[in-house]
């Protein structure tokens, strides 16, 4: 329950700067959009061993100053454990899908007149979903179950954009996404979910 | 310590698969198959100064160990404590714990149960949300109830005594107990010399719970003629109980080739034996079993030297 209203207090807020940010385009200085591929390295305990993925970004933002912005995007995340584990109960394996909402703010300082070094944090809506195969070596019938959970967690990015036109550029970053307390408001097992995410894509600015 | 108390473990569930003679002669026990209908073999074990019972278990059906799977565990408790056995390996049949124990006189009850959630506590997800839940087996009910029986107070031989010929006798001491209690010994021999060593367990019956009992250290201390017992033990221990104790027991199970090519020197290697002492008392197994034992024991432990050159 907690949990449920910090993710709708937190999404008011996110609502309140998305409309911000359009009331902003007024003000702008500029726009930009980027898509992106990153390498993650997701870790949700040590038992857990997940397989490293590839995950999407794509992200839309408002320059309000030369150094400020305002940002939304979406993320797309899929792994799995990178084997079946087994112990006397059954042997299984957990599958993790989950589609994240970003909204945050960025900073950024131009090194010359290609390169722009910046940094961006805010919140992750998390949408979240595990799936689980038991097998019980025959001896019980084997299976699926599912379940789902929203919350709330943070990003952090540090990038460089090089322009390689006006209005295009490429964008390298590292970043981490946390989802925290996964299920807390119905399971006496939480998980957490990080990901450290080294990515590159494109972006357009206007 | 945990190496020692799954070695007496080890050895009187070995017992408990059925090598009690009710003997005093001083020959290892022999194994004995538990083929018929739905069998359990079952002990609960107090070492001196312990605080906390060890728990061994298997059941078997036909003779074959049975893998409790999809939440089935074995569960033992008091009136105020309880704790699941894990599995020595997995889907290995043989299953373990530490049970606290409150009072000596607690009666201990081993039952089968389906235990879903708890039977998947240690895994990293959301165990309660997600679950694959098998139907309770047709085994989950199934249970026994021991007592402890008196504490073992082992007198002799002192730790480290040293003997230094084949032909002495070990005098093992130590104050009876009461009726009906009957006396195991288990003994974890390891012998070296300059060249290698070798490692290996028997285990006899000593019969009543009278206070003595005496056995030669050619009955412990490798030599050609007791290489085809300790050969009987070791097979007996790989068939009936889980692969770790074997190992615990015998530093490696041993075969025949083991002998043949140990580099010892029967006349001169040094052997440090580990005797175990066990007083024995039998439970009860419910009636849906169609056979096997129960057994509450403690234990007492010491170690004694054979040095044939000497010390």
């Amino acid at each position: 329950m907690r949990n449920g209203l910090r993710f709708k207090s937190v999404s008011i807020q996110c609502c309140g700067l998305v409309l911000f940010l359009f009331t902003s385009l007024a003000y702008a200085e500029s726009l930009y959009i980027e898509t992106s591929r990153a390498y993650s390295h997701p870790y949700a305990g040590r038992a857990a061993d997940l397989e490293s993925t590839m995950t999407s970004r794509i992200i839309a933002g408002v320059a309000v100053t030369p150094h400020f912005a305002i940002e939304v995007g979406m993320n797309e995340f899929s792994t799995q454990q990178d084997r079946r584990q087994e112990d006397e109960v059954s042997r299984y394996r957990v599958k993790i899908r989950s589609n994240d909402f970003l909204s945050g703010i960025k900073g950024q300082v131009s090194l010359n007149e290609a390169a722009v070094l910046y940094a961006s944090t805010g919140w992750l809506f998390w949408d979240t979903e595990f799936e689980l195969e038991e097998y019980f070596w025959g001896i019980a019938p084997s299976g699926f179950d599912e379940a789902s959970d929203k919350g709330v967690g943070y990003y952090v990015t540090g990038g460089l954009r090089f322009y390689f036109a006006k209005h295009g550029y490429i964008d390298v970053y590292l970043s981490r996404h946390q989802r925290n307390g996964i299920f807390a408001d119905v399971s006496d097992y939480p998980v957490t979910i990080r990901e450290g995410l080294k990515g590159i894509g494109v972006g357009l600015s206007i | 310590m945990m190496q020692l108390q799954i070695i007496l473990l080890s050895s009187s569930l070995a017992i408990l698969t059925g090598c009690m003679d009710g003997t005093k002669s001083p020959e290892p026990t022999a194994p004995v198959s538990i083929r018929t209908g739905l069998t359990a073999t079952i002990q609960v074990n107090l070492h001196e100064g312990g605080e906390a019972v060890d728990v061994v278990a298997a059941v078997f059906d036909d003779g074959e160990r049975i893998n409790l799977v999809g939440g089935d565990v074995i569960e033992a408790v008091t009136a105020t404590q309880d704790t699941l056995l894990a599995p020595v390996e997995v889907q290995n049949g043989d299953y373990a714990g530490v049970l606290p124990l409150d009072e000596p006189n607690d009666v201990i009850t081993v039952s089968i149960q389906h235990r879903p959630v708890a039977s998947r506590e240690d895994r990293w997800y959301p165990v309660d949300i997600l679950m694959v839940d098998a139907e309770p087996s047709e085994y989950v009910g199934r249970s026994a109830t021991v007592l402890i029986p008196t504490e073992l107070d082992l007198l002799g031989p002192p730790e480290q005594a040293i003997y230094t010929s084949r032909g002495d006798n070990i005098d093992i001491t130590w104050v009876p107990g009461g009726e009906g209690d009957s006396m195991r010994l288990s003994a974890s021999v390891s012998c070296r010399n300059s060249y290698g060593g070798l490692s290996y367990g028997l285990t006899y019956d000593m019969g009543d719970d009278d206070g003595h009992y005496s056995i030669g250290m050619n009955k412990l201390a490798y030599n050609d003629t007791l290489t085809s017992l300790v050969l009987a033990f070791s097979e007996h221990i790989s068939r009936v109980l889980f692969a770790a104790v074997a190992e615990a027991l015998t530093l490696g199970l041993v075969d025949a080739d083991d002998f043949e090519r140990a580099p010892i020197n029967i006349e001169t290697a040094d052997c440090d034996i580990y005797l175990l002492l066990m007083r024995e008392q039998i439970g009860e197994l419910d009636a849906e079993f169609d056979g096997g034992q129960a057994i509450g024991s403690t234990s007492a432990a010491t170690t004694i030297l054979y040095r044939p050159n000497g010390s």
